[in-house]
């Protein structure tokens, strides 16, 4: 059983964890891009 | 469903904590709703699969057929938008910015099936053939379809032009794109240790229980929606990176003409 936890466990976590970068990442370049298209005041 | 195509919202005040909320939000009510569909399917997926009964000739891994044919489909299929996003771009007439986009964030996507594909089914090799990696021709291409996807990935880090960049990768792209075909069909046209086709084998007459096809099935389902999902945001991110990427050029631009100026008047 060990072997069926370690693969469902490992594709469920990768894509939890790849998923999550991704739109971590989204929220970052937004911020910077948001900020960037602002001209300053 | 449409990929995103609009920047960020730009918003009016830099800095604001109002501003930073609306920059930082990830998606629509569709991609809201997508990432739903998608993350519930696999929750159930995996439940189902955890839940299928043991057979005669595997044991309880059979039930590793909920998970890892459902990740090689996705693996093909994130090569293959990759390949056709970028016959799209090749062509004068298609070309689009969105396409090469599509391209990079579809071939990052297919890295981590393709990686997944890999382990999933040594893992799977492991108790039932007693090895855990054998060089036959279904591993081996799979093995080689990775090392493309990841070469594709490297080439577009490369820094130069976006078109120069989006030319060299598009090409490379439909190298790993033959890869796919090969490595479906490797296991009928080598000897391998690898099963035949799962869904080929598949006879209106077959024995298999139901809840595996059902389990499998529902894999593809869910597998498919999460990357879709997946390259919802990460063309978002792509789509960013470009216009910060464009932003800093026009920045420096703008900083050696006013240096220059600054030094003629000098």
């Amino acid at each position: 059983m060990g072997y069926v936890l370690a693969g469902f466990g490992l594709t469920v976590g990768v894509l939890v964890g790849y998923g999550g970068w991704v739109l971590r990442r989204e929220q970052t370049l937004g911020r910077l891009a948001s900020r960037r298209r602002t001209p300053p005041r | 469903m449409t990929l995103p195509d609009a920047p960020v919202p730009a918003v009016d005040v830099a800095g604001a904590p109002a501003a930073a909320t609306a920059a930082s939000r990830t998606g629509t009510v569709a991609s809201l709703g997508l990432g739903i569909a998608a993350w519930g399917l696999l929750a159930i997926t995996v439940g189902l699969g955890l839940g299928l009964p043991q057979t005669v000739e595997q044991g309880v891994y059979s039930r590793l057929i909920a998970v890892h044919p459902p990740v090689a489909w996705v693996a093909y299929v994130a090569v293959l938008v990759t390949a056709v996003a970028s016959v799209v771009w090749l062509v004068p007439r298609t070309r689009s910015v969105t396409a090469d986009l599509v391209a990079g964030a579809s071939a990052e996507i297919g890295a981590v099936f393709c990686a997944l594909m890999l382990a999933t089914g040594s893992i799977w090799g492991r108790p039932t053939w007693g090895v855990w990696w054998v060089w036959d021709a279904r591993l081996t291409t799979s093995a080689l379809l990775l090392a493309v996807v990841l070469g594709y990935l490297a080439v577009r880090r490369i820094p130069d032009p976006h078109e120069v960049r989006a030319r060299r990768s598009a090409w490379l792209a439909l190298a790993a794109a033959v890869l796919v075909p090969v490595n479906h069909f490797a296991v009928e046209w080598w000897r391998t240790l690898h099963q035949g086709r799962s869904l080929a084998q598949l006879t209106p007459g077959d024995d298999l229980d139901g809840r595996f096809i059902g389990a499998m099935l529902l894999g593809f389902v869910a597998m498919t929606l999460v990357y879709l999902w997946l390259l919802w945001h990460r063309v978002r991110v792509e789509r960013l990176a470009l216009e910060l990427e464009e932003s800093d050029l026009e920045t420096a631009l703008i900083a050696r003409r006013a240096e220059a100026t600054s030094g003629a008047a000098g």
